[in-house]
């Protein structure tokens, strides 16, 4: 059995996150702001954003339950976020923009516009069958109509048998009713492969929740390809 | 020194106005408290500031306080100092922008969330109103609702008040009419940039966009700078006594009442406004103050000197711009927090401490400001 990784600098990048809560933008509308404030923050980001929360509220860092302070200051990852920062690639195109002028600030600001839909691209990734996938790689679920039921997770793991992928593992950012107020953000699981025939959301997830999202929506198993 | 102002009856007379217009304002000050606190005009502080340790409190705190000022100042100088030629334009500027301030503290207070319809809306229902007058508003209107679009683009957005881009559309109404009068009223000496070194630059026609630049530059800055209990009362006591001093130097008497009668009423408002204040100023002080400061300077042909005479208003300005830009393009904060206040707030100053340390500076560039003027 080989067991693949994502790379090192992307696995630190996991690892920053993993203390971090669920935040997007939909409910809230800020506009015009810094990707930390609307849920698109990198790990550095949202580690500045917390000393200045400390700063702002006057807290004691070493007492404050820095998660609470987190979602009760609008400040978290989204899913879409969290893959950009995990993949670190910037040169992605907007094709959603709504018009010229918002497809020039998009370029400038891609983490700010990014979301699933432009992962889910053409012009961004492209689909690849189930026995090539790879660390890396990522399932975008894309509700039809429905922006709130679309998602992305990316496999930061992949264990193969015979060359053929057997376990999948994927993390990815979101909040489930299970969490609770504040224990959303970060999530990992695995999806066991029976057969590379058939699509993904024929195989054993362990996270029910997400493959009864994936069966809701368009899901597709992709490859970034902008550098 | 003494002997030569003792007993000069324009002084006098602008002391007078001066405690004249405190007393007053001290003495219905208690009223204009029972009335905020009665109809509860308080306005949500707002969501970025409502955890800020010592802002918990602030929520409480009524707005509209600035009213004080705003009528103690207008029916003293109608009662007392109505003229023509020089208080009547002042004071109608000032109400204008006291009037937008009110609309958009009482939007605030009492209004609900505020939608702008899409373009897109607007022509569908140009197309299929039932009402047939309804289609030719519409058709009317269009153009505002382009220009409405337009600015939202821009992100002026809020949920409830008075939008970014009716703000400044009234604000430049605002500063149109000062300009009006002080380019066709005043007449030709008012046409000069007074620049130290350089002497008078005559601009004709130019002044009046510069006019309405500088009001509505001042007006938001006094507004900007209204941010902590007391510091623009404080700030504005030092601005007004100034130009009370330089108006009356240069021999502009009605002016100089109209000044020393806003130093009397700011001295009362900044009494009830220290911590922990009684009522905040509101919209309807800092945009009518922040008028009146413009147009008085300008009045009096202080067109330079106004940048040190407002100092710490548009320091107060100008850090906003520079924060919203590096949020923009260097996609980080360059202040901790603006305005500036707040800046100084989180790295450490108590609020008093930075309220006063304000003043004191404020109080350094009025001096210089003065002291520019009278070289």
């Amino acid at each position: 059995m080989i067991t693949k990784r994502i790379s090192d600098s992307s696995v630190h990048v996991i690892e920053q996150y993993k203390n971090i809560p669920y935040f997007n933008n939909r409910r809230t509308s800020v506009r015009a702001a810094l990707p930390v404030e609307i849920g698109k923050g990198s790990p550095k980001e949202i580690h500045e954003e917390i000393e200045f929360l400390l700063k702002k509220n006057k807290l004691d860092p070493q007492t404050t339950d820095i998660r609470k302070l987190l979602v009760e200051s609008n400040i978290g990852i989204d899913c879409s976020g969290f893959v950009y920062h995990v993949l670190q690639k910037t040169n992605y195109s907007f094709p959603y923009a709504g018009n010229f002028i918002r497809k020039i600030i998009a370029k400038f600001r891609p983490v700010s516009n990014i979301d699933v839909r432009t992962f889910a691209h053409d012009a961004n990734s492209k689909i690849i069958p189930l026995r090539d996938v790879q660390p890396g790689d990522i399932v975008t679920m894309v509700g039809n109509g429905d922006a709130s039921r679309n998602h992305i997770i990316i496999f930061d793991q992949i264990e193969y048998q015979n060359d053929i992928p057997s376990v999948l593992h994927y993390v990815h950012s979101v909040a489930i009713p299970e969490d609770g107020l504040y224990n959303h953000g970060f999530h990992e699981g695995k999806i066991e492969i029976i057969n590379t025939d058939k699509p993904l959301t024929d195989q054993i997830w362990s996270e029910t929740y997400l493959r009864d999202r994936a069966l809701q929506t368009t899901c597709e198993l992709r490859r970034v390809v902008v550098s | 020194m003494i002997e030569t102002v003792a007993g000069s009856p324009e002084l006098l007379k602008t002391l007078v106005f001066l405690l004249g217009s405190c007393v007053i304002a001290f003495a219905w000050a208690p009223l204009l408290t029972h009335f905020l606190y009665r109809f509860n005009v308080v306005k949500g502080v707002k969501v970025e500031l409502n955890n800020v340790g010592e802002h918990s409190t602030k929520g409480a705190t009524p707005v509209m306080g600035g009213l004080l000022v705003i009528i103690t100042v207008s029916v003293i100088t109608f009662l007392f100092n109505w003229t023509q030629s020089f208080t009547y334009f002042p004071i109608g500027v000032m109400l204008f922008g006291a009037l937008l301030g009110a609309l958009d503290d009482l939007l605030n207070v009492y209004g609900s969330k505020r939608r702008i319809r899409s373009l897109r809306h607007t022509l569908t229902l140009i197309r299929v109103h039932q009402n047939f007058s309804a289609r030719v508003w519409l058709i009317i209107t269009l153009p505002w609702a382009v220009f409405k679009r337009f600015a939202l683009f821009f992100g002026s957005h809020t949920g409830r008040g008075v939008y970014v881009h009716e703000k400044l559309l009234l604000q430049f109404i605002a500063g149109a009419m000062a300009a009006w009068w002080i380019y066709f009223k005043l007449g030709v000496a008012w046409h000069y940039i007074s620049i130290p070194l350089l002497g008078n630059i005559e601009i004709g026609w130019l002044i009046i966009p510069f006019i309405i630049l500088v009001v509505m530059f001042t007006a938001n800055a006094v507004n900007i700078a209204d941010g902590m209990d007391g510091l623009a009362g404080g700030m504005l006591i030092t601005t007004f006594g100034a130009l009370t001093f330089l108006s009356s130097m240069s021999g502009f008497q009605e002016l100089a009442l109209l000044n020393a009668t806003t130093v009397g009423s700011l001295i009362a408002y900044t009494y009830f406004n220290i911590k922990p204040a009684r009522f905040i100023m509101g919209d309807v002080g800092s945009l009518g103050l922040g008028s009146l400061l413009a147009i008085n300077a300008l009045a009096i042909g202080e067109n330079f000197t106004l940048i040190f005479l407002g100092f710490m208003f548009y320091v107060e300005a100008v850090t906003v711009i520079i924060q919203v830009a590096g949020k923009h393009i260097l996609k980080r904060r360059i202040f901790l927090m603006a305005p500036i206040h707040h800046h100084f707030e989180l790295s450490g100053w108590s609020e008093e401490k930075t309220i006063m340390r304000f003043w004191l500076i404020h109080l350094i560039f009025v001096i210089l400001g003065v002291w520019i003027t009278l070289q």
